[in-house]
């Protein structure tokens, strides 16, 4: 007996289905409105250059007294916090009562070329900080870092200890050389140098094209077909949509941290190996000493487990929780376990050291 | 043995090619801009696309063409099997690898291979017409390869000098690019290679009764999670690692190449260029960040006000709590016999509050109370023992005996001394004010006995029967 056992009458009736849904796809795609995304009210409490500090309005007021600040990665927008009603970890740590304030990075252009990674984490995080301290009426906050926002978190914090209360990064590396690291294997012989000078700023669609490689089948073929399977579903058509628009809004990168941010922890491993410099300031994670929530997706193809994991031993911190989310680096955000797991997660951790 | 190089004509096609790669980038080039990396798609897949009328607008069309061009790996799976489901019935058709063998089971856009187009997609993903601009170089100079590898070491002089170095390392870069581009290629066929391999393993996993694939999209599910697992064990191996490496650093060779060209161009024609710009950005944002240091170091009036207001609120309370402490240990003192170390006390405390407020002087401050606590009960043990055996001979025994009251007050004073020098060398001094003061008392007492009377003293009763008493003593 062969693998395949398919009738032709059941093949058939797939093809047919296939077509169908083309076809009925055809007229809801052109009935829907454009793709709308973020959910929540917000203000504004700071601007500085591209960069906006936004604090966000729940339906009542914050318990928590010290206010989180989200420090989302520069590869991506950071509305992925925020992207609907039913898929916001900003909605859902409101409603639990934080106080939840975000980094909008906005879209480098050339004016920002020169920005280093010392002007992003001590210049615009810090000054963000301040803001949000000053705004809060508190001394010290919560610093929340994402992806690569979580990698610049911890250089903050071990740069600025005195001005972080607790911290929680999620999908965060720490270490960039685990063997199953496929971003960290493409870039270890590059020669970032050249690159940089070669194409200054980084463009967006060169860096979502490095990711797509990372699965390319899927990412490229199977996600197509999948959504062949919605196309006569509006409200699940518009969900993919929404997403398909952000993952390819992407901003470019300002070439110089680009360039300090592929040869110092890419290639280097400074953050865990030690010697990173940023400006004036040594980085050395042994100064985190405040409390650590660690949150990583256990099936994340940018950022594996284990090179988050590489946090425990490595901060200086006695107060050290990690939580392992079943799900991928963007199913942490937007899946309904999600939803149900994380922000709770959060907020308990956070109402237990306020 | 090859033909020598033709320079000139060479020149002329590099130049010809130069000028269609600034049309290109210019944006004036007819040619798709996203290269040529989509297969055509297959005949049922244009069938479909043409039964299902998507001509009612072009952005529809396009937006469905992309979603048929990510799913044309499944729409020719689909067509596959269901070709071979007409042609050979259910029986034959339950395994289509049995007679055409393997790769012929499915056809090329079925099981396209997609990575070969990684490298051709990262060329063009930020930078357009990267990838026609390579074809263009290969139909430009790809025939006289042989004869440029060879030419291009050669020592270049004369007054186009310069002109020739360059053209040499131009070609040089476009060569290097396409040895890599080449070895990156072979390493994507391996991956095809693999993805096959592993399929069929899965195949072969799923013969038993219950786990056979059932459906045309369950099969292809298989197809794709083979595919990916095949090209991760490469993506993920060192020999990935060194020819990705290189054919991204070769690509960046060229484009370096090619805009010191385009500036050299821009420069002529008295138009500003990308490395100026670059110049002007370095140094602006070096300004910037000089500039705001500067202003948060020295400009940060609120800051620091801020934290002088904090310093000068502590000062007050440690003050306040100083005073407290002062006035408590005066009133300690108020019961205590020996009423000269009281002035002594508020001086010292009120420099010491001057002295203010670093931790050598708070160690300092707890010496002196330690010190002044074991005098004080010093002083209140001695002058008990007095008490028991008489209660009112303390002024008496001041003015009667003078030289034991000197005695004690200088052994208190050595006493303290060894613990704690600044106030020994106060006391010391005070205790010899007291010596002092006891001999005038003493003179005095004398003269009272001399006179035997105490008619003067009547005043004070006090002082009446102690000088009575010390002179009875006496």
């Amino acid at each position: 007996m062969g693998p395949l056992n398919i009738e032709p009458f059941k093949l058939f009736e797939e093809a047919q289905k296939f077509q169908k849904k083309m076809t009925a796809g055809m007229q809801v795609l052109r009935s829907l409105d454009d793709v709308e995304f973020g959910c929540t009210e917000k203000d504004e409490v700071y601007r500085e250059d591209k960069l906006v500090v936004y604090r966000y309005r729940g339906d009542s007021k914050p318990t928590a007294k010290t206010p989180t600040l989200i420090v989302y990665a520069l590869v991506n927008r950071p509305y992925m916090v925020d992207l609907q009603e039913d898929k916001s970890l900003v909605r859902n740590l409101l409603a639990q009562g934080e106080d939840v304030y975000l980094i909008d990075w906005g879209y480098p252009d050339l004016a920002d070329r020169w920005l280093t990674l010392d002007d992003y984490i001590n210049g615009y995080i810090r000054r963000s900080v301040d803001a949000v301290a000053k705004n809060a009426g508190v001394k010290k906050i919560n610093v929340l870092g994402i992806c690569q926002g979580g990698a610049f978190s911890l250089c903050f914090t071990a740069i600025h200890p005195h001005k972080v209360k607790n911290l929680i990064t999620m999908v965060t590396p720490v270490d960039f050389h685990t063997p199953d690291n496929m971003l960290s294997n493409w870039t270890r012989t590059m020669d970032a140098d050249l690159f940089v000078n070669t194409i200054g700023n980084v463009p967006a669609d060169l860096m979502n094209w490095c990711y797509l490689m990372l699965k390319p089948m899927r990412l490229l073929q199977q996600k197509y077909v999948g959504m062949v399977e919605i196309l006569d579903n509006k409200a699940e058509l518009e969900n993919f949509l929404r997403m398909e628009k952000w993952i390819f809004d992407s901003p470019d990168q300002a070439g110089e941290a680009f360039r300090q941010f592929m040869r110092d922890f890419y290639q280097g491993n400074k953050l865990i190996k030690g010697g990173l410099k940023l400006g004036k300031h040594e980085v050395d994670l042994k100064n985190i000493t405040m409390p650590v929530l660690n949150i990583f997706a256990e099936q994340d193809h940018l950022v594996p487990p284990d090179a988050s994991r590489a946090m425990q031993g490595v901060i200086g911190s006695k107060d050290y929780t990690q939580i392992a989310f079943k799900g991928g680096h963007i199913g942490i955000y937007v899946s309904s376990r999600a939803q149900r797991e994380v922000p709770p997660a959060i907020h308990d951790w956070l109402r237990a050291r306020a | 043995m090859s033909d020598p190089l033709d320079v000139g004509q060479w020149a002329k096609n590099w130049e010809a090619m130069a000028r269609q790669a600034q049309a290109t980038m210019s944006g004036n080039s007819a040619q798709p801009v996203w290269g040529n990396a989509a297969a055509s798609p297959p005949s049922w897949f244009e069938n479909m696309a043409q039964a299902n009328s998507f001509s009612g607008g072009k952005q529809q069309s396009a937006a469905m063409e992309h979603l048929l061009a990510g799913a044309q790996g499944y729409l020719g799976m689909l067509q596959s099997l269901a070709s071979g489901a007409m042609g050979q019935g259910a029986s034959g058709f339950s395994n289509p690898f049995a007679t055409a063998g393997f790769s012929g089971a499915f056809p090329p856009s079925a099981m396209s291979n997609p990575f070969g187009a990684a490298m051709r997609g990262f060329g063009n993903q930020g930078a357009v017409g990267f990838d026609q601009m390579m074809e263009q170089f290969s139909a430009a100079v790809g025939p006289m390869f042989d004869k440029a590898k060879g030419a291009l070491h050669m020592p270049a002089f004369g007054h186009l000098r310069e002109k020739q170095e360059n053209l040499q390392k131009t070609a040089q870069v476009f060569i290097d690019y396409q040895e890599q581009s080449a070895r990156y290629d072979r390493l994507m066929l391996k991956v095809g290679e693999k993805a096959f391999a592993r399929f069929q393993l899965k195949l072969a996993e799923r013969e038993e009764p219950g786990r056979q694939i059932d459906s045309a999209r369950g099969l292809y599910d298989v197809w794709i999670d083979a595919a990916e697992e095949a090209y991760a064990e490469i993506a993920l191996s060192e020999e990935f690692r060194e020819v990705y490496g290189a054919v991204v650093d070769a690509q960046m060779r060229v484009r370096q190449q090619v805009q010191g060209e385009i500036e050299k161009f821009c420069n002529q024609l008295g138009m500003p260029t990308r490395s100026e710009v670059n110049s002007i950005g370095e140094r602006l944002q070096a300004l910037r960040r000089e500039f705001r240091e500067e202003r948060e170091s020295t400009g940060d009036h609120e800051g620091l006000q801020a934290e002088v207001a904090e310093l000068r609120r502590e000062l007050a309370a440690l003050k306040s709590t100083r005073k407290e402490t002062v006035k408590s240990a005066a009133l300690l003192e108020r019961a205590e016999p020996v009423k000269a170390t009281k002035p002594a006390k508020s001086k010292k405390s009120a420099k010491l509050n001057k002295a203010a407020k670093s931790p050598k002087a708070v160690k300092a401050s707890k010496a002196i109370k330690a010190s002044k606590a074991k005098e004080a009960a010093r002083v209140e043990v001695i002058a008990e023992n007095k008490s028991t055996t008489k209660k009112t001979s303390r002024k008496k025994d001041s003015k009667v005996a003078p030289s034991h009251r000197e005695k004690r007050r200088k052994s208190i004073a050595s006493k303290s001394e060894r613990k704690s020098v600044p106030i020994t060398k106060s006391r010391a001094a005070k205790s010899k004010d007291a010596a002092g003061s006891g001999s005038f008392a003493a003179s005095i007492a004398r003269f009272a006995r001399k006179s035997k009377t105490a008619s003067v003293s009547g005043r004070s009763s006090g002082a009446k029967p102690i000088a009575r008493k010390r002179g009875g003593s006496k």
